[in-house]
């Protein structure tokens, strides 16, 4: 008794459907772009505002930079310097953002200044600026 | 004959090929121009040209099975335009290089030997194109250079996009290319492309061998040969690789099968699109730069590790595991029990081998930790033979389901 009530209702949700079938192969597909769709944007750090942005000079800087390469930045184009050397606090992650960030100003282990971190104290050194991240040094003559 | 041998017709959608190829001349020219030196105006020309291209792909083609490649190159945009560069080495060796390129003015500024962490003998094809991109702006971003990408993957999904017939088929694709590839295909990283022409490449050259519509537009396939192979030369060393793969591939399956070879004119093409990739790696040996693994010091190191089967077992293991791996493996091999194309599948089979004996010779030969460089390249070095597997298991499932599809 419960089989057949089971069947006949079976029967009657296919028949529904059955006008759609053609459908459910695209509609599935669809639902799989979807979300892979989905995963790529939310891996990307997708923000829509971005968008709007995207012709801007340094847009999106502030979201994958980390402020000690922002902060070098300014302090090094506000005092007009070309080369200038890389504090021992800073890790290689640190250096290779700075050395993009910064480009054309160019990382020079012998240039006159210094770029650290505020709370390395280089020997031998006059502080310059300091700013929340970082601090510039300028090295006293050998 | 065995029955899946009598598949000569793949009905490729000319129209799609025609505008992948054409969309991949202001690409190629783009290069010649930073190549040469030439005037910014004529650089940024080039790439309003590769825009135009692809505003009246959007704009025309209003029938029902363009609708799935237009949703998925809109959103490929406007997720490129709307998210920033993160990935290690998007960063600092691509996008550096090309802002290197767009404030020198010069192809060969990252040949300077200044930040040699930054990889400077990798090819500048795209950041070639992402320099331009900051010269039609003025400026430096985060967002906009890595648009790059998007424009140098159009002509290739769109290759692949045309042998497949009906809108699920197609919206399949892609679901796949961005399992496989992920965001690695407008990203800013080169691994993605890599796949994506690797795969339109595989394809076109197989057609030569096997499908009898190359004739009826032959210099268009010649064309659409000579472009594609000239880029996935000049994106990454890997492409070189790829390229000897597909055409070693082709040649055996050829032979095993007594194909009808193709005309000697294909070979001449593919002669002259490695042509670009020749010059670039003149310009290092002249510059001095050299690449990490490949020069003479990698045999001592493959020498040291050929012998050693833990080094065998870590290589074969962290390659296999991978999801974007295992999938298309599967589907893969679904494929290979239902024989649908013989020839198609062992010739993938092929690529998918000779790829991953060569990447196991590359890793066996790095100069780095084998598991540092595997854990952190690993998930991107498998994406041609990931997606090339996931993608002719699709095409052979469809050309099945095209032919039982009742006519008329």
């Amino acid at each position: 008794m419960v089989t057949a009530a089971y069947t006949r209702h079976a029967k009657a949700i296919i028949m529904i459907i059955s006008p759609f079938y053609k459908y459910i192969a695209p509609l599935g597909a669809l639902a799989l772009l979807l979300w892979q769709l989905y995963a790529v944007m939310m891996g990307q750090g997708f923000n829509c505002m971005l968008l709007f942005r995207a012709v801007q000079p340094k847009a999106g800087s502030e979201m994958v930079l980390p402020a000690i390469a922002i902060d070098a930045d300014v302090l090094l184009l506000r005092h007009g310097i070309t080369h200038f050397a890389l504090g021992q606090n800073l890790d290689d992650h640190i250096i290779q953002r700075i050395t993009e960030y910064t480009y054309p100003l160019r990382v020079d282990k012998d240039a006159p200044v210094l770029i650290t971190t505020t709370n390395e104290m280089p020997p031998g050194c006059t502080l310059l600026e300091r700013t929340g991240h970082v601090a510039l040094y300028v090295r006293h003559s050998k | 004959m065995s029955p899946s041998m009598s598949v000569t017709q793949n009905n490729t959608d000319t129209r799609l090929l025609l505008y992948g190829t054409i969309l991949c001349f202001p690409l190629a020219i783009n290069y010649g121009l930073w190549f040469f030196g030439s005037a910014d105006i004529i650089k940024t020309f080039t790439l309003y040209s590769a825009m135009l291209i692809m505003a009246v792909f959007f704009v025309t083609n209003n029938t029902r099975d363009f609708v799935p490649i237009k949703f998925y190159l809109g959103t490929l945009i406007i997720i490129s335009l709307s998210s920033p560069t993160f990935a290690w080495d998007a960063r600092s060796i691509w996008l550096f290089h090309a802002k290197r390129i767009w404030i020198d003015h010069n192809l060969f500024a990252p040949l300077d030997g200044y930040a040699s962490w930054s990889h400077n003998d990798y090819p500048v094809f795209v950041p070639s194109l992402s320099a331009t991109l900051a010269l039609c702006i003025h400026a430096w971003n985060e967002v906009l250079p890595k648009f790059a990408n998007v424009l140098v993957a159009v002509p290739a999904l769109m290759v692949l996009f045309a042998p497949l017939q009906g809108i699920t088929a197609r919206l399949l694709c892609g679901s796949l290319i961005l399992f496989i590839c992920g965001g690695s295909i407008l990203n800013g990283l080169m691994d993605g492309l890599v796949a994506l022409y690797t795969t339109a490449v595989s394809i076109i050259i197989f057609s030569f061998w096997k499908f009898e519509e190359v004739n009826q537009h032959r210099y268009l396939w010649l064309t659409a040969l000579f472009l594609m192979t000239s880029i996935l030369g000049v994106l990454k060393n890997e492409g070189v690789l790829a390229i000897a793969c597909v055409i070693m591939a082709a040649e055996i399956i050829g032979s095993l099968y007594g194909m009808k070879r193709p005309p000697l004119v294909m070979y001449g093409v593919m002669v002259l699109s490695l042509l670009p990739i020749i010059t670039w790696e003149m310009a290092c040996a002249n510059y001095h730069v050299v690449n990490d693994i490949v020069g003479w010091p990698m045999f001592a190191r493959l020498k040291s590790r050929v012998r050693s089967i833990n080094s065998y077992q870590q290589i074969l293991t962290i390659l296999s595991l991978q999801k974007i791996l295992l999938v298309p493996l599967v589907l893969h091999i679904t494929t290979g029990r239902l024989k649908i194309n013989c020839p198609m599948w062992l010739f993938v089979s092929c690529v998918a081998a000779l790829y991953m004996i060569a990447l196991l010779a590359i890793y066996l030969s790095t100069p780095y930790s084998l598991h540092w460089h595997l854990m952190n390249s690993a998930d991107r070095t498998i994406q041609p033979i990931g997606l090339m597997l996931g993608y002719y298991a699709l095409l052979q499932l469809n050309i099945r389901y095209a032919k039982q599809r009742p006519t008329g």
